[in-house]
């Protein structure tokens, strides 16, 4: 269960840097969904898991996952903030996470070597949030 | 058995996966807790942004012992220097010493050390940058990031020593440029180098990133993607795990 939780926090670090890294020159999010109570769901062959709620300058993140035969099947980012620049923030980065858990999950890769930026920073992230969970 | 950590240090994700039969012993995870020790020594050393280290206090030109740290990294900057004619050069052009383009290598790398003798191989990626070592000769496969598309992978190599580091600037625009003539980098995509050292590695894909690859050592081996999303590599370029000696490539 720890092991699950430190996972989590990874991903939800991995998001609040595609936030940090498209600088915002806006304050708070206008508007947040409501969090999900964290804590892992088991039905049939299939895990989710919540993540607890991540505090960004922007508002609250918070991540989801599903695991189904030890194979991450999907990594959404259930709570995040809207309105305003942040729309566009949040546009981007969410592809981008499911995009990249499956490419990530089919090369069956151990690490990633890229230039040194923030969106790179979260592939890494998700990289080693997947050797945490033994995916 | 595999098991990981993260730690966010010199503005940076860095992540170390151990594998093998002991990777959730307790000696392994002593021997990562000194590993981002190291690291976090370094980060207060060599950080520009924190007025109180060293890199700090001499470029505001106060006066004070150095560390032995600092000093080996002077010397390394200076070997860097003349080990790519001038290609790499830790020296702003309003002449402020700042060695943030090797220390993050050379303090990953050297953070290392904390982890030889156990019985596990490992990984560790610094922003990008991996440098691994696998006692059980199993090689770890690195994906190499595809700079026109950072969610996707253009090559996978496998490595069971050494270091890989990959230099471009996708995605903050051009801010490499080549110190000896002034001129912005633009030629490629990104560089990939990978060779026995890491610190090496990611100096030669800086220098190759902004001039070409003739600054390149014997040892040392690189994929380049081009502004047209081509790729190239030099002739000793493997992506498997065979040890290879090429003839000097300038």
């Amino acid at each position: 269960m720890k092991r699950i939780v430190l996972w989590f926090s990874s991903t939800a670090t991995a998001v609040v840097l595609l936030f940090s890294f498209h600088t915002s020159t806006q304050g708070a999010a206008a508007g947040v969904r409501n969090s999900a109570a964290a804590g892992v769901v088991t039905s049939g062959g299939t895990t989710t898991v919540t993540g607890t709620s991540a505090d960004t300058r922007y508002g609250p993140v918070q991540v989801r996952i599903t695991v189904s035969g030890g194979q991450l099947v999907s990594a959404t980012a259930i709570v995040y903030p809207t309105g305003g620049r942040d729309s566009e923030i949040n546009s981007y980065a969410i592809p981008v996470l499911d995009k990249e858990t499956v490419a990530a999950k089919s090369a069956s890769i151990d690490s990633v070597s890229g230039a040194t930026f923030t969106s790179q920073g979260y592939v890494q992230s998700l990289q080693s949030a997947l050797d945490q969970a033994h995916l | 058995m595999k098991r990981s950590w993260v730690e966010q240090l010199m503005g940076m994700p860095i992540s170390l996966l151990a594998r093998g039969p002991d990777a959730r012993d307790d000696r392994v995870h002593l021997a990562v807790q000194q590993v981002y020790a190291d690291l976090r020594d370094a980060d207060a050393t060599f950080s520009p942004y924190r007025p109180d280290s060293e890199v700090s206090r001499l470029a505001q030109g106060e006066v004070f012992e150095w560390s032995d740290e600092l000093r080996e990294v002077m010397q390394l900057c200076d070997e860097a220097e003349k080990l790519t004619r001038g290609a790499f050069n830790a020296r702003t052009p309003d002449g402020v010493w700042d060695p943030s383009g090797l220390v993050k290598s050379w303090a990953a790398e050297r953070a290392t050390r904390h982890l030889e003798g156990l019985r596990v191989d490992w990984c560790l990626n610094a922003g990008g940058d991996v440098v691994v070592g696998c006692p059980s000769g199993e090689p770890f496969r690195v994906g190499i990031q595809d700079p026109h598309d950072p969610a996707g992978i253009v090559a996978v190599i496998e490595r069971s020593s050494g270091g890989v580091a990959t230099s471009g600037t996708a995605a903050r625009g051009a801010h490499l440029y080549d110190p000896a003539s002034g001129a912005a980098a633009g030629g490629y995509a990104s560089v990939t180098v990978a060779g026995p050292s890491l610190r090496v590695a990611d100096v030669l894909a800086t220098a190759a990133f902004v001039r070409d690859l003739t600054v390149l050592s014997s040892g040392y081996e690189a994929l380049v993607v081009h502004l047209d999303g081509s790729q190239s590599t030099t002739p000793g370029w493997t992506n498997d795990n065979s040890v290879v000696s090429s003839p000097d490539w300038a």
